[in-house]
This record gives C-alpha cells, sequence and structure tokens, in this order.
C-alpha cells in the first residue's frame, strides 16, 4: 500500500532556521508545544481532513449510540420487502426480507469499525516488529526476514483471506487476524526502510555510547522517531481492512450472526434493478467511512512529514 | 603526571569491511591517557581519529568493523574482546563521548531533559522523578539551566552541544572522549564550549579524548598531542613540544594550516594549505603513507619510517628525524 501523496497545497517551509544561532546565552525562541501540538497545528489547517474527522466522529458516535436510540433488531423482518426510503416506519427501506435498512447500517457499523481497527491494529503489530528487527539488525536477521516477508507479500490476500476464513470459524476476530495475517508486508517493508535510515543517524550512535541495550534503542529511540509514516499507514490500514472486511462479508464469508454493511450489500446484490437502495445504502457507507480515514490519514501524512512540517 | 594510565591502547589494528573486502583503517594505534588529562587525537579527515574513538568505546561500524590486533586497557583491563554486557558498562559509566554534530545527536523526540533521565534509570535505577531532577541538574552544571523540557530543536547550537555534554557526563564518566566538539559550532560559541570542558576536566578530573582536525584547538586545550595520518599515529608528544618544534613533515604541514590574522593592515596572507589528498586506505604506497604529498620525502621514504624519540616523550615516524639523530 502506498501512502497518499500531499494535495500539494501546502506552503513549503522557506528555509532552514535550524543552524546554529550565535551564542548559547541566547533564548531561540519561547517554549512552544510538543511536537504533538505541533502536528495538530497542521492537521487543523487541512480542511479536507477536519471533514474526514468530523464524519468519521459521526459513524463512530452512530455505532456508539445508535442501536439504544434506533432500537431496531437489524435481522427482524419488520415490514415488506423491498419498501424504498421514506416508506413508513422505515426510514431508509426494508431489504429483500423485509428488514430494516437503518437498523442494518447501524449495527453493521460496529463490524466494520471493529474489524477495521483490530485488523489495521494486527497489522501494524505484525508488520512493525518484523519491519524493526529487520532494519535493525540487518544482515542475516534481515535477509531472512525479508525472504519471509516477500513469501507473504506475493500470496494473493484475498484468496488467502478466504482460506483461512473458512479453515476456521468466519467470526469477526477470525476475520480480523486473516486480515492482518495477509496485510502486514507493507507495514513491514515501510517500518524496515524507517529503521535502516533512522539508524545510521547520530543520535542513535550518542545512545549506544551512554550504554542503551538494542531493546531500547528499538523501541524507545528509533521506532518513535518512525512513528509519523507508521500513523498515516495504520490510519489507511484501516479503510483498507474495512473494505476487506465488506468483501469477505460480501461473498458470504463473513460472520453469518452479525450485521455487516458487506453482509447487506451481498445479499440484496441480486435485486439491484429493482431496489437499488437495498445495496446502495450500504455501499455508500462503506464508502464515506473509507473516505473519511483515507481523508484523515492525507491529513496526518501532511501534519507529520517533516519535509512538509513548518518550523 | 604519574600512576597507571586509564587508557592504555596499544598496536590497535582495525579493519572495515568494504565491497572489496576487508580494508585495514588503524595501524598500530597507540597512546595513552592519563586521569585529569587532556589528549589531542589530530588528523584530516579520513585519517582514522573517529574510528579510534569509536574502537575504544566498543561501537565500530557494523556489520565489518573489527579489531584485528591489539589492545585498549581500561586501567588495566583488556577491552577488546569484551562481551556486550561490558562494553554496556563502559559506555556512558566509564566513557562518555559526545559528537560533531549537536543537531543531529539528540533525539528529536523527546526532551533532553527526558533523554539524560532515561539513561540514569536504565543504568542507576533512579525512579522517574529522580532522574528527572539529576538531569535538570546535569544541564543546570554545563550551563543550560530550566530547559529541561525543552526538545532539542527549541535549543540553539551551543546549547546542544551542552545539553549532549550533559548526557555523556551524566554517569560521571573518568574518561570523556570529544569527537570535533566544536566544529559544527560559531567560532564564539567554539570558545565558550572548550571553556566548559576545561571547566568540568577542572572539577571532575576527567580525562578527555579531544578529537579535531584542528591545531588551534589543541593548542588551546590539549596537554599531548597525538597526530594521525591515514590510520597511524605519525607524531606523539606534549603540545607544547609538538607545536613548537614538529618533527613530521605532516605535523607541520596542519601547524601551518592555522590561519593567522596578520597585524599590519592591508597584508594579504596566503592560507597554507597541504597539496594532494589523504590517500584511499584500500591503496596505500608502500612505506610511509605521507611520502606523495611530502616536500622532503627521499629514497628512505619508500621503507615504512619506525617511530624515532625526538625528545623526552616526543616521537615522530619519519625518516628525517633519524637523518638529524644521525647528523646530531
Amino acid at each position: 500500500m502506498s501512502l497518499l501523496p500531499p494535495d500539494g497545497g501546502e506552503p513549503i517551509s522557506t528555509g532552514p532556521i535550524a543552524t546554529g544561532p550565535i551564542a548559547a546565552a541566547e533564548r531561540p525562541e519561547p517554549a512552544e508545544p510538543t511536537p504533538l501540538g505541533d502536528a495538530w497545528h497542521m492537521f487543523r489547517r487541512n480542511r479536507a481532513a477536519l471533514a474526514g474527522l468530523a464524519v468519521l466522529l459521526a459513524i463512530v458516535l452512530m455505532t456508539a449510540a445508535g442501536p439504544s436510540l434506533y432500537p431496531v433488531d437489524p435481522f427482524e423482518i419488520v415490514s415488506a420487502p423491498l419498501l424504498p426510503p421514506g416508506s413508513e416506519g422505515v426510514p431508509l427501506g426494508t431489504d429483500y426480507l423485509g428488514r430494516d435498512i437503518l437498523a442494518g447500517i447501524i449495527n453493521g457499523a460496529r463490524a466494520s469499525l471493529a474489524v477495521g481497527a483490530s485488523a489495521a491494529a494486527l497489522t501494524m503489530a505484525i508488520g512493525i516488529t518484523i519491519g524493526a528487527l529487520s532494519g535493525f539488525y540487518r544482515g542475516w536477521v534481515d535477509q531472512l526476514l525479508m525472504r519471509v516477508t516477500e513469501f507473504f507479500h506475493v500470496l494473493p490476500p484475498l484468496l488467502l483471506a478466504m482460506a483461512l476464513v473458512t479453515l476456521f470459524s468466519p467470526s469477526l476476530p477470525t476475520i480480523a487476524i486473516a486480515i492482518g495475517i495477509v496485510s502486514w508486508t507493507a507495514a513491514a517493508r515501510l517500518t524496515r526502510a524507517e529503521f535502516l535510515r533512522i539508524g545510521t543517524l547520530e543520535y542513535v550512535l550518542a545512545a549506544r555510547s551512554i550504554g542503551a541495550r538494542n531493546r531500547r534503542l528499538i523501541w524507545r529511540v528509533i521506532l518513535p522517531n518512525a512513528l509519523p509514516p507508521l500513523i498515516v499507514s495504520a490510519t489507511l490500514t484501516v479503510g483498507v481492512a474495512i473494505l476487506f472486511e465488506s468483501g469477505l462479508s460480501f461473498l458470504g464469508l463473513g460472520d453469518p450472526n452479525v450485521m455487516s454493511w458487506g453482509l447487506m450489500i451481498g445479499s440484496n446484490r441480486t435485486y439491484m434493478l429493482d431496489a437499488w437502495w437495498a445495496a446502495t445504502i450500504p455501499g455508500i457507507a462503506i464508502f464515506l467511512t473509507v473516505l473519511s480515514i483515507s481523508l484523515i490519514g492525507d491529513g496526518l501524512n501532511e501534519a507529520l512529514n517533516p519535509r512538509l512540517r513548518q518550523r | 603526571m604519574s600512576g597507571p594510565p586509564l587508557l592504555a591502547v596499544s598496536g590497535l589494528d582495525m579493519s572495515l569491511a568494504t565491497r572489496d573486502g576487508p580494508v585495514t583503517v588503524l595501524r598500530d594505534v597507540a597512546f595513552s591517557l592519563r586521569e585529569g588529562e587532556t589528549l589531542g587525537l589530530v588528523g584530516e579527515s579520513g585519517s582514522g581519529k573517529t574510528m579510534t574513538a569509536l574502537a575504544i568505546i566498543g561501537l565500530l561500524p557494523q556489520p565489518g568493523g573489527i579489531v584485528t590486533r591489539g589492545s585498549i586497557r581500561l586501567r588495566g583491563e583488556e577491552l577488546v574482546g569484551a562481551g556486550p554486557a561490558r562494553w554496556r558498562r563502559v559506555r556512558g559509566g566509564e566513557i562518555g563521548m559526545i559528537f560533531q554534530e549537536p543537531m543531529t545527536a539528540l533525539n528529536p523526540v523527546f526532551t533532553v531533559g527526558e533523554q539524560i533521565a532515561e539513561t540514569l534509570r536504565a543504568h542507576e535505577g533512579l525512579g522517574r522523578r529522580a532522574a528527572l531532577a539529576r538531569a535538570g541538574e546535569m544541564l543546570a552544571l554545563v550551563g543550560v539551566p530550566g530547559r529541561a523540557g525543552d526538545y532539542p530543536h527549541q535549543l540553539s547550537g551551543g546549547m546542544r552541544q551542552r545539553a549532549m555534554i550533559a548526557m555523556a557526563l551524566a554517569r560521571h564518566p573518568k574518561i570523556l572522549i570529544a569527537d570535533e566538539p566544536t566544529t559544527a559550532l560559531d567560532v564564539t560559541v567554539q570558545a565558550q564550549i572548550l571553556d566548559l570542558l576545561r571547566d568540568i576536566q577542572e572539577r571532575f578530573g576527567t580525562a578527555i579524548l579531544l578529537i579535531t582536525h584542528d591545531m588551534g584547538v589543541i593548542a588551546e586545550m590539549a596537554d599531548r598531542v597525538a597526530v594521525m595520518y591515514a590510520g597511524r599515529i605519525v607524531e606523539d608528544g606534549s603540545a607544547a613540544a609538538v607545536l613548537s618544534r614538529p618533527a613530521h613533515p605532516y605535523s607541520r604541514a596542519l601547524i601551518a594550516c592555522i590561519p593567522r590574522p596578520r597585524a599590519e593592515a592591508g597584508e594579504r596572507h596566503l592560507l597554507e594549505e597541504i597539496p594532494g589528498l589523504v590517500p584511499s586506505l584500500a591503496r596505500l604506497p608502500p612505506g610511509c603513507a605521507f611520502a606523495p604529498r611530502c616536500p622532503a620525502a627521499f629514497a628512505r621514504c619508500r621503507g615504512a619510517p619506525p617511530s624515532f624519540a625526538t625528545g623526552p616523550g616526543h616521537a615522530a615516524a619519519c625518516w628525517l628525524v633519524e637523518a638529524t639523530e644521525v647528523a646530531t
């Protein structure tokens, strides 16, 4: 997976201020906020990213509060099948069995977000561990881990995930794990590249020179400096994982006991010509979620990328 | 000064792996450092000064950097071949090191206080609060009071180098290796940093191995000097002797390179330079490595010169020295 390029609208830093001021006694600038505060400042100026954040927060809010505000069982047949949106009692219409689509959207969000977030967490955990060890130790460790990474990289992800889900039970945890297993290679390569770059910097040597152990060098010295691109990558991975989960559900490999957007699209697709809304509304939900996450990732990229950051 | 040397390096050979096989980058390096003393290690880029320093704290570039011969003794204890746990105790605890680029030698994502505190927590078992307090004290000691909560980018170059010194000294090592500590700094800040190093040395009796290419810095700071060329020490002796009576043509040339402002107005003074470049270590000329650039080279320079004493505690590896010894 590649990082989205920044949209180029941000002014590039005009010149380095980093080279030596004149006297040690001088205070270069008043104490300013932490790097994180800096990043938030940059992020806030990106309207698209802010909009994405607002949409995602709305979706998260809906997932959390929706079921109690609109307590309709998404599996319960409430009305005649394929009623259009705006019908009596069913604001978004009903599906081919007469189930409430709004209830499906509200309850399906949980599966999408839960699988998206946990699959992304697993993807990053595997990828960062493999990439960090590879880029830190180099030599034969690197050779070995990179061959393993390449092996996973060339496997067709959807087929492998389908095989894994079929082998074990199709439950949400299984699906999240399957997505994690097929998609960590990009994170591993990104982490490795960052570790190779940062590992040669002087502050790593300086940390060694005061007796730092490898464990501390990896997790406390190099990783924090490698985080910006990894955070962006993690964000985008959430979007990819949501799409992946929808894909699996669409193919009937989702958890049959949990309502999900992919399942709704998959089961209603045959009625597309008679009742477009039944498959399209969950499609729009997926689209909005992934789009908002991508916009956030884009904004984070800009806010955290040192080449675009203004100092 | 008497007593056993704090640090004794002898017969040190070191090689680095390159695409064309191992290249010897240090040959027969030998020197000693006594308590409270400053030894200057001088030479051009690529002469092996930094590699010598890295060998002493066991941080040769990996993979490929190895000590192939010789010994490094810390208070008489052999460090060549020591295990990783022993080396970690050496680093920071017994030998501290500061680097040339204060801009890049501090971790940008942590405050300077946290960085100093981290080493205290890891090695001295201090709690978070106590370690941060000690870090603040160390920063105040090196002249950066009240800035422990600042990130490196909020400090000026001189302040960063001071913070670096505080970090290297946090666990009170007896030896401080300063690798071009002032090269990246403005002239006025340079003087302040050198003053700070002298001050620290007086207060704690820290021995300093000062690596520089600047004979001016040596004149100001060093008790003794070792001049390195192409991975070999070509001359060593007291700073006074080497600066006033350099025996090796290379030392003479380095001293001639110090810019001297002339008092008489209008008189232009051409800076001296040494013709030619430091030879590639993979293709060293046979005999004296400096011979191809040496104005005084003669037939004997095709054979490697041994070290000849030119005075008490002053020696140079040059056939000319032997010639004068014979002549007088």
